[in-house]
């Protein structure tokens, strides 16, 4: 079996490609065939997988498995900023020492058809997120240990399909407008109690803490929301206006805590999932790595940045 | 088995007919055989009486309204409470098993298991989840220094009660200012570790 590929351009922005596969066998001889084309054009290759998968590929590498780099992707599947960032310093590390780099990345599939959304919003993420990056991620999907909803999306967020050939997948969406569509609307959070806003950080900061201990999450945790909360008080004083109001609590489990600022705010579903470039973006991209969920929204109290634990 | 049954009660004394008395006890054996053979639970008589009553007033509602009727419009008819009516609309549903194929198309290898989300597990399923990064901020927290660590818990009341900038800086001889800008340094050393891109455990 052999894989038909184009030839990857090391000056070309990023390509993000999918595969379904019907058999673990075409899986590897594809994606082997494919990571070979690559590395003897001296381009670099990564395989993202769970151990087992990495087991079958190293093996069926041989030789060639020195010079690929193993991703376990059990790490960092966590929920899709952390994935984004996981892959991202891979691909960095690849390129310090190849022009480009070709990666075969296994989806991996979440337990609840919300998973799937948010892992669907993902893969379209992924489209802007590395569009810097001379890198061809190809997504495997395994045909037959998916949910048809999931195989549904793949056409979706990726522009060309591997069949016979390469084929526009003729489904690709607009990955801003995917996301959008595939982030459920903030709920109201009546319970949370309201602190009056200020623009002084470290006052946010004692406050916050005081609260995220009072509730007992833990230290680390505490120290994570602390950097997440300073850089979205920080952007509501610097971009918003200034904080009108703060409300902590906990719901489902979970500190959350929102900033209200007197701000237009923005309407963009990729706020924090781009990479920074030039540190742009920064701020909100690092928010996103430390907390466990961010959420932005227009309600009656203001522009409202809402970060969960 | 519901003719015996009514043939062990039966008391003459009451002038009612054999007939009549017996058809009510073969009408609730032949309920129980239906419920015992389509349901997972079997369900009391009187449960099944409430549902009964139910499936009436949907098929007069759906009647009348040409729709079915809400829970609230179910409950106004029938008496019981929304809760009640959940329950009983719950043990109306038809059970499927967890292996049991989405669609009928035999290609598909989706299964009804697959769309159920379970509260309890998805928590753990976090809590794996939070596990892993857990991990991983604590490596954030090693680009600390062991005064800059010290300053964040005393300020922020980690595992301490929280002290003022002014005590802190007490404790340390030096000024709250420089209390200050210690826990900036510190705040801005997690930000640039959170920031900075990391290589997963890959080996190459």
């Amino acid at each position: 079996m052999s894989v038909l590929t184009k030839p990857t351009d090391p000056d070309h922005a990023f390509r993000h490609d999918a595969f379904v596969h019907e058999s673990q066998d075409e899986y590897v001889a594809r994606s082997v065939a494919f990571l070979r084309e690559g590395l003897a054009a001296g381009e670099g290759a990564i395989v993202g997988n769970t151990r087992d998968g990495l087991a079958v590929m190293r093996e069926a590498l041989g030789p060639d498995a020195d010079r690929v780099e193993f991703c376990d992707v059990g790490s960092f599947y966590t929920r899709p900023a952390r994935t984004l960032a996981g892959y991202h310093g891979t691909f960095l590390g690849q390129l310090q020492t190849s022009r480009s780099v070709r990666a075969v990345a296994e989806y991996q599939l979440g337990p609840t058809p919300a998973d799937w959304e948010e892992w669907a919003a993902y893969e379209a993420m992924t489209n802007v997120s590395y569009s810097h990056l001379p890198v061809w991620v190809v997504c495997t999907y395994d045909a037959n240990g998916l949910p048809d909803p999931v195989l549904e999306s793949v056409g979706q967020t990726h522009a060309e399909m591997l069949t016979d050939g390469w084929h526009e997948s003729g489904r690709f969406q607009e990955p801003r407008e995917l996301v959008r569509n595939l982030t459920p609307e903030p709920r109201p959070l009546p319970d949370l109690r309201a602190y009056p806003g200020g623009d002084d950080l470290d006052v946010f900061r004692v406050l916050l803490a005081s609260e995220l201990v009072a509730q007992g999450v833990p230290d680390a945790k505490v120290l994570d929301m602390l950097v997440a909360g300073t850089e979205i008080a920080a952007n509501a004083v610097r971009h918003g206006g200034g904080i009108t109001e703060v409300r902590l609590g906990r719901v489902d489990g979970r500190f959350v805590c929102e900033v209200v600022d007197r701000g237009q705010g923005f309407d963009d579903p990729l706020a924090g999932y781009v990479v920074p470039r030039d540190e742009i973006g920064t701020g909100l991209w690092v928010a996103r790595q430390l907390a466990w969920r961010l959420e932005f929204f227009h309600s009656p109290r203001g522009f409202t940045a809402r970060i969960w634990s | 088995m519901g003719l015996l049954r009514a043939a062990q009660r039966y008391d003459p004394r009451f002038d009612t007919p054999f007939w009549a008395y017996a058809s009510w006890w073969v009408r609730q054996a032949m309920q129980k055989l239906v419920a015992e053979v389509t349901r997972p639970v079997v369900l009391s008589d009187r449960a099944l009486r409430s549902l009964a009553v139910v499936r009436a007033a949907r098929h007069d509602h759906l009647r009348d309204h040409g729709r079915d009727p809400s829970r609230n419009e179910l409950a106004a008819v029938t008496g019981f409470t929304v809760a009640q009516l959940d329950t009983l609309l719950a043990i109306e549903l038809a059970p499927r098993g967890l292996e049991e194929a989405l669609s009928a198309d035999d290609a598909t290898t989706a299964t009804f298991g697959q769309t159920i989300a379970d509260p309890r597990a998805d928590y753990e399923y976090d809590r794996v989840l939070d596990g892993i990064e857990m991990q991983e901020v604590r490596d954030l927290a090693r680009a600390l220094d062991g005064r800059e660590r010290s300053v964040l818990s005393r300020h922020y009341g980690l595992g301490q009660s929280p002290q003022t900038l002014h005590e802190i800086g007490d404790s340390l001889g030096v000024s709250a200012e420089r209390v200050r800008q210690i826990e900036a340094e510190a705040l801005k050393k997690l930000r640039d570790a959170a920031a900075q891109p990391r290589i997963p455990g890959a080996s190459t």
